[in-house]
């Protein structure tokens, strides 16, 4: 049913460039893929909200490439992705700089100076996941934060079925070793 | 004890909370829907592009370019036997004067 009413809000869109369906669209699924884009950006949120907006637009001018063969998150994902491949390969140095370079892992998650908020739980996560290898990263949010099977996952990151295996796995060892390193037992 | 099971629970416990985040719109989709490109502006563009290539191609095809010469040519002539050259001294004179008085302006709203 939530497929077909959103089949029925792309063709508004396609057809008769209904502004009103796609504001609809972004409404419902603006949460998922800033969610996803958060993550692939290690919690920079208004780097997160600009790919995000333009992940959106981009899903507008080219709404009718859309077949409804996956969903439309899925669809949506697999530009979000894009999106995000295109920032980091044109601003990859600072993306470097301001991203990946710019967390301390051990000392964040070690430190308990900050009270258990959702702030510190962001904090947590992002040092997390930026242990990780870019593909390790999306393909372990895809999975583990997302939930989609490994055959989506190869869908929206264009990748086989078996290289998102690989990623998933050195992905979930490196993030055990480092939670276990850092005294994390699952019941913080 | 299999690691690989011991492993999926420990992320999935560390990843729950991510799970269940949800982010609050707070005016994202008034942002997104404000950037979209206007359908009307385009399809304007789109017709003025193709009213131009038409009439680039007529202009080529029935050699539109003689008729012009052969206008301008009699227009000129017409002109330079027409007009007298104190009149036409005038207005010269005139559009001169204007030209000077704007580009000055242009320069002072400049340094402004």
């Amino acid at each position: 049913m939530d497929s077909l009413s959103d089949i029925s809000l792309v063709a508004q869109v396609a057809v008769f460039h209904n502004r009103r369906a796609f504001d609809q669209l972004v409404r419902k699924y603006q949460s998922p893929v800033r969610r996803f884009l958060l993550n692939l950006t290690l919690g920079d949120e208004s780097l997160c909200d600009d790919l995000a907006q333009d992940t959106f637009l981009k899903a507008y001018t080219h709404i009718t490439q859309f077949r409804g063969v996956a969903s439309f998150q899925t669809w949506l994902f697999r530009i979000a992705y894009n999106v995000f491949y295109d920032y980091k390969r044109k601003d990859g140095e600072k993306y470097l700089v301001n991203g990946e370079g710019s967390i301390d892992s051990k000392t964040e998650l070690a430190s308990g100076h900050v009270s258990s908020s959702t702030s510190q739980l962001k904090m947590d996560i992002s040092t997390a996941l930026a242990q990780l290898k870019e593909d390790e990263r999306a393909c372990v949010t895809l999975q583990l934060i997302e939930g989609y099977s490994i055959d989506e996952i190869a869908k929206i990151l264009k990748m086989p079925a078996n290289t998102v295996k690989s990623h998933l796995r050195r992905g979930k060892e490196k993030l055990t070793t480092y939670l276990k390193e850092n005294g994390y037992d699952g019941n913080r | 004890m299999d690691m690989t099971e011991i492993d999926d629970k420990l992320l999935q416990q560390f990843f729950e909370p991510a799970r269940q985040q949800q982010i609050e719109d707070n005016g994202f989709t008034e942002r997104v829907l404000s950037c979209l490109p206007d359908k009307s502006i385009q399809l304007s563009h789109y017709w003025t592009a193709f009213c131009l290539a038409v009439g680039l191609i007529l202009f080529v095809v029935y050699r539109g370019w003689e008729p012009l010469i052969v206008s301008l040519v009699s227009l000129a002539r017409m002109v330079s036997q027409n007009i007298h050259p104190i009149s036409f001294f005038m207005v010269l004179g005139m559009l001169g004067c204007w030209l000077i008085v704007d580009l000055t302006q242009r320069m002072w709203r400049l340094q402004v």
